[in-house]
Parts: structure tokens; C-alpha cells; sequence
């Protein structure tokens, strides 16, 4: 009964740290929770742009034309009249090797909530990572797996079906779908560099949603150079009416919200990086608690307290310390529902290690201490 | 009789870089209820000494025999208990817990003393507390006393238990000339009546002869021996 009373004595002269430090991991838990829900977002879209920046993407997009341009600068940047029709425009990038891609998606075709046609330098861009000898491929969405051994029959031809990974989403800087967003699910992707594979296909008298207007909407271009600019300029003027504005991704990136994205990563790393000091001064300050008490322990040991007495109420008081952060902890995990029996063995494992750990430490450094013997000055 | 029996005591201190022998083959017995003066130069190894004959400290070389029975091997449990159960320890800086009572610095070798009975923890305490004149400030925290009560304190923890040989390192280093000679009194009175064996460190020859026997160090070596007693 002395030993707990010893180490409930011993908690009560430090009420106040027990409380602050019991609030601090608390908080701290709390953090790294939501850090990690956090982060699996921005870990994803992260991924995605990091695939469009390695292709060195342009990002384009049809805008009125500019009123403030001259004349002079205008054909610059559109080039001689050439006459040359979309299809022909798009038979020439969408290609394999071409300079051009872009996603259309149709929804409710073929008994799929959305088919997903991927086109051109597009079908290289997603987590499939489609560098293939095999033009077109078909995968339907994971949760379509038990699908995977099926064919499919389109323009005359039959394909067999392939799985896209579960972590397959789709993104462009203004329209991105994570791989968990509900307009993925049921569908069907198709993965071709080329245009006449998709005029095949779905023919246009059948596909009316395969508008140009819908191919230039997610228009990118990749490796390009300024007379592909000029080139792509000038047909959209005269075949659509339109004006083709052009960005890097970098600038589309700093533009948009995907800086936010870059920003929030910083915040990330920033917030663990200030949890973790915070947990190691508070784990710091059990290790000077204990410190503080050597006078005790080494008094209570030469009048009779023997190491493994010595050594318990240390333990008992680490333990019972930290018993604030552990139930605040659980609780945490609870109401997040991530309670399960390997969180909890791993919290109440992690802090009895911490907690023998520190107490080792300095009852080792009071055991020697005392060998030295009391002496008078 | 002979209770407490040193033979050849060795001991060194280590270091990262060298190597002090402390106390070299040194030999003391004390008899039940006699008063013995440890003499000797700042470093001559009398503190050192001290640690070995109370059990703090393990020799390198040598034996510690207490009625006959060799201690100075024991575990760590068996240690503790001789310590408990034998040794009451006195120091200059009078070692007390502050921020605990009069009361709870005095029960602390009686927490570890089975044999005694908790409820009679109050009595003995009060017994001390009034052989040392400090029955009245058993409630107030060591840190609110003088030197010289909280030296009684000290004495008062260390026969708390009715430990029979008392240990004191510069018992009275810290207090004035009034304090030096009140504790002093009790140290010896508390020897001669209660027939408790004293070894006392001490710098000053006034204290050291008033004990039975002085023995003097120097260099770790016990260089001389004078008789005082009666």
C-alpha cells in the first residue's frame, strides 16, 4: 500500500504538468489524426500533379478573343489561314507520339454510369500509366473487378476487359475526381492515342456528346512547340470562332487552387514537425520530473527502499502520467472510429515503452549517484 | 563486544580519465555504544569511509562484518534492510525532503521497517520528535525551520527505527557555535544513554575529542589512533 501511496503523493506535487500534459497529446492526437485524413488527400492530387509536371503539360482553353490584341499580333499568334478542319487537326495530335490529349467522358453508355475515353498523351497522365503496345485498351473501375475476365464488343471489334487500379482518378487543374468520388464508380475507361480509334468507335451520327467543343474542354498539348501553338490557334479560330488561351502547368498551378495544394503540404510537414518538438519537450519534461526527485529516491533507498521499490514508484508514476493521453487518445480514435485492437496495443504499447524507457534512464543515472556515496562539503 | 568490524577496506573512484583510490586497507572496529572521531584533511577519504561502514557504498577489497555476520556482499534487498534496520544517517546539508513535514521526514525509515506496526508510527515519531526538543513542529515543513532544528530533525529520522549505530558526516558543518554544541549534546547523550554506537566525520577536534576514540586519515591510510573514553 506505500508504494501507491508514494507514487499518488508523487502525482499530486506535479497535478498541474499531469493535467497540461494530458491536454497537450490529447491535442496532439487530435492533429495527427486529422493530418493523416488530410493528407491522404493531398497525397493523391499531389501524385497527379506531379505526373502532369513531368510531362511538361500546357493546359488549354477556348476564351473570347482578345479585344486588345492588334492586328498584327492576332495573325501572330494564330498564323496564315490554312482551311485545315478539326478532323484533321485532331487525326494529326491525337496520335501516338502526338503533341495532344484530352478526356471526354459520356455518361450512362454501354451500361456504365460513365465511359471515360482518354485520348492521345491523356491515356499516359493517370494512375493506369498506359504506355502500351495494345491500341485501344478497356478497364472498368475497380469496384467492377469481378467484370475483369469479360469482353467487350465495340466498332465491329471485341476487347477484352482489364481492372483499373483503385487508386485511379482523374485530373485535370480545374476538374479533378479522386479515386473515391462517386462519378469513377461504375464506369468504364478507355485508354487510345488515337483519334480515328475513337471516330471508330463511337461514330459521330451515334455519339453527338463527342462534340469538338467537348474534345477541347480538357485540350492539352505536351512537347509542343510555338508553331503547334500557332497551328492549334488558328484552326480553332476558323473552324469554332474561338480563341485558344495557352498556360504552362506551373502557371495554371499558381493560378488555381492547386497552389493551395502545395501550400497545404507545407502546413503539413510544418504542423508535424512542431507536434512532434511538442511531444518530445513534454516526454523531456517526465525525464526532468523524475530528475527533480533523485534527492527523494536516493534518501528513501539509503533508508531502506529497495531498487525494485525505487524502480516501481518511478514506473507507477510514468505510467499513470501518461494515463491522461492515453484515454484522450482512445477516446479520440473512438469517436473518429479507428478503435481497433491494433491502434489500441500499439498506443498502450508505445507509451509503456516511452514510459520504461525514460524511467530506465534516470533510475540508472540515481543508481550510480548513490555508488558514489553521500558526502558532506 | 565488537559490533561493527571493518577489515582492509579498499575502495577507488573511476573516471573517464583516471583512477582515485579513496581508501586504502583500512581496518576499524567499534564497539557496541562507543563514540569514534574520523579525522583527516579535505580528501583524506573520511566521508568515503563512512559510506563503506554504513553499507552505502560496496569495497573493492576488504569485509564489513555487523555482530559477527559479513554484510558488506549482501544483495541489494539484504543491504536495504541492514541499512533499515541498523544505520540512522546524519549529514551536514541534514539531507531532509522540504517540501514533506517534520512528521513524514521522520516516518521514512519506518515505512520500510515491516516489523513495526503502522499504527505505532505516530508514537515513535512523537518519542523522537521529543528526545530532540522539536515535539511542537512535527506538522511544519523542514524547510521552515532553522539549522539547528532541522539538524535534530536528521538525528530524529535516524532513531526513529532504533537503529544502533548512528553515522554523522559533519553533523554540525552548517550551524553556529549554539546549534554545534546543542547538537552535539544530543549526539553524545543519545549514545551514552540509549547505548547507541556514533561515527562522526568531523573537521573540528573540540567535537572529535569529546567521542571515545579518534582515528585520523590521511591519503586514504589511517595514519593514527587516540583514546578519549572513559
Amino acid at each position: 500500500m506505500s508504494l501507491i501511496r508514494q507514487v499518488l503523493s508523487d502525482l499530486l506535487g506535479e497535478l498541474n504538468w499531469v493535467v497540461v500534459y494530458g491536454f497537450v497529446s490529447a491535442m496532439v492526437m487530435m492533429a495527427l489524426i486529422l493530418i493523416s485524413l488530410s493528407y491522404q488527400d493531398v497525397s493523391a492530387t499531389d501524385k497527379a500533379m506531379a505526373r502532369f509536371e513531368s510531362a511538361d503539360i500546357t493546359i488549354c482553353s477556348v476564351q473570347p478573343i482578345p479585344q486588345n490584341v492588334s492586328v498584327a499580333q492576332h495573325d501572330n499568334n494564330t498564323g496564315n489561314s490554312s482551311n485545315e478542319t478539326l478532323d484533321q487537326y485532331f487525326s494529326d495530335v491525337f496520335v501516338r507520339g502526338g503533341h495532344g490529349g484530352t478526356y471526354i467522358s459520356l455518361p450512362g453508355r454501354l451500361g456504365y454510369q460513365q465511359v471515360y475515353i482518354l485520348l492521345g498523351i491523356y491515356a499516359e497522365l493517370t494512375p493506369y500509366g498506359l504506355i502500351a503496345d495494345t491500341d485501344p485498351v478497356f478497364a472498368v473501375s475497380a469496384d467492377l473487378n469481378e467484370h475483369r475476365s469479360d469482353n467487350i464488343t465495340l466498332g465491329g471489334d471485341t476487347y477484352p476487359l482489364n481492372t483499373a487500379p483503385a487508386e485511379m482518378d482523374l485530373y485535370h487543374p480545374l476538374y479533378y475526381m479522386g479515386a473515391d468520388d462517386p462519378l469513377l464508380q461504375q464506369s468504364l475507361f478507355i485508354f487510345t492515342y488515337d483519334y480515328q480509334t475513337v471516330q471508330r468507335l463511337f461514330p459521330p451520327s451515334e455519339y453527338e456528346e463527342l462534340s469538338p467543343d467537348i474534345m477541347m474542354d480538357r485540350f492539352i498539348l505536351s512537347g509542343q512547340d510555338d508553331e503547334d501553338i500557332i497551328r492549334l490557334r488558328r484552326v480553332i479560330l476558323e473552324q469554332m470562332g474561338a480563341y485558344i488561351g495557352t498556360s504552362t502547368f506551373e502557371e495554371q498551378v499558381m493560378m488555381s487552387s492547386e497552389s493551395g495544394v502545395r501550400t497545404h503540404q507545407f502546413y503539413i510537414f510544418f504542423y508535424l514537425g512542431s507536434t512532434f518538438i511538442l511531444l518530445g519537450t513534454m516526454l523531456l519534461n517526465l525525464y526532468n520530473i523524475l530528475r527533480r526527485k533523485t534527492t527523494d529516491y536516493m534518501t528513501h533507498h539509503l533508508f531502506g527502499a529497495t531498487r525494485i521499490w525505487i524502480f516501481g514508484r518511478m514506473l507507477g508514476f510514468a505510467l499513470i502520467y501518461q494515463m491522461i493521453p492515453w484515454m484522450s487518445t482512445i477516446y479520440i480514435l473512438r469517436i473518429n472510429q479507428s478503435t481497433t485492437p491494433f491502434m489500441i496495443t500499439t498506443i498502450l504499447l508505445g507509451g509503456l515503452i516511452i514510459g520504461v524507457g525514460i524511467v530506465s534512464l534516470v533510475f540508472h543515472s540515481i543508481m550510480r549517484q548513490f555508488s558514489q556515496g553521500f558526502r558532506s562539503e | 563486544m565488537t559490533q561493527l568490524c571493518a577489515t582492509q577496506l579498499s575502495k577507488s573512484y573511476h573516471n573517464y580519465h583516471n583512477s582515485v583510490q579513496a581508501i586504502k586497507h583500512v581496518s576499524l572496529s567499534v564497539a557496541t555504544g562507543e563514540s569514534v572521531a574520523i579525522i583527516g584533511p579535505s580528501g583524506s577519504g573520511k566521508s568515503t569511509l563512512l559510506n563503506l561502514l554504513g553499507l552505502v557504498i560496496q569495497p573493492d577489497e576488504g569485509h564489513v562484518k555487523l555482530d559477527n555476520l559479513e554484510v558488506s556482499n549482501l544483495s541489494d534487498s539484504k543491504l536495504c534492510r541492514v541499512r533499515n534496520t541498523t544505520f540512522g544517517y546524519v549529514f551536514q546539508d541534514f539531507a531532509l525532503l522540504d517540501h514533506l513535514t517534520v512528521y513524514e521526514n521522520i516516518r521514512i525509515p519506518l515505512i520500510y521497517r515491516r516489523e513495526i506496526p503502522r499504527r505505532t508510527h505516530r508514537q515513535r515519531i512523537r518519542a523522537a520528535a521529543e528526545a530532540l526538543g522539536i515535539a511542537d513542529k512535527l506538522h511544519r515543513h523542514t524547510d521552515k525551520l532553522s539549522g539547528g532544528e532541522r539538524q535534530r530533525v536528521a538525528i530524529a529520522r535516524a532513531i526513529a527505527c532504533d537503529q544502533s549505530i548512528l553515522l554523522a558526516d559533519e553533523p554540525t558543518g552548517s550551524l553556529d557555535q549554539d546549534n554545534k554544541d546543542t547538537v552535539m549534546t544530543l549526539l553524545m547523550r543519545l549514545c551514552r544513554e540509549k547505548n547507541k554506537s556514533l561515527i562522526i566525520v568531523t573537521h573540528d577536534l573540540t567535537i572529535a575529542q569529546q567521542c571515545d576514540r579518534v582515528v585520523q586519515l590521511q591519503a586514504g591510510h589511517l595514519v593514527a589512533e587516540a583514546n578519549y573514553g572513559q
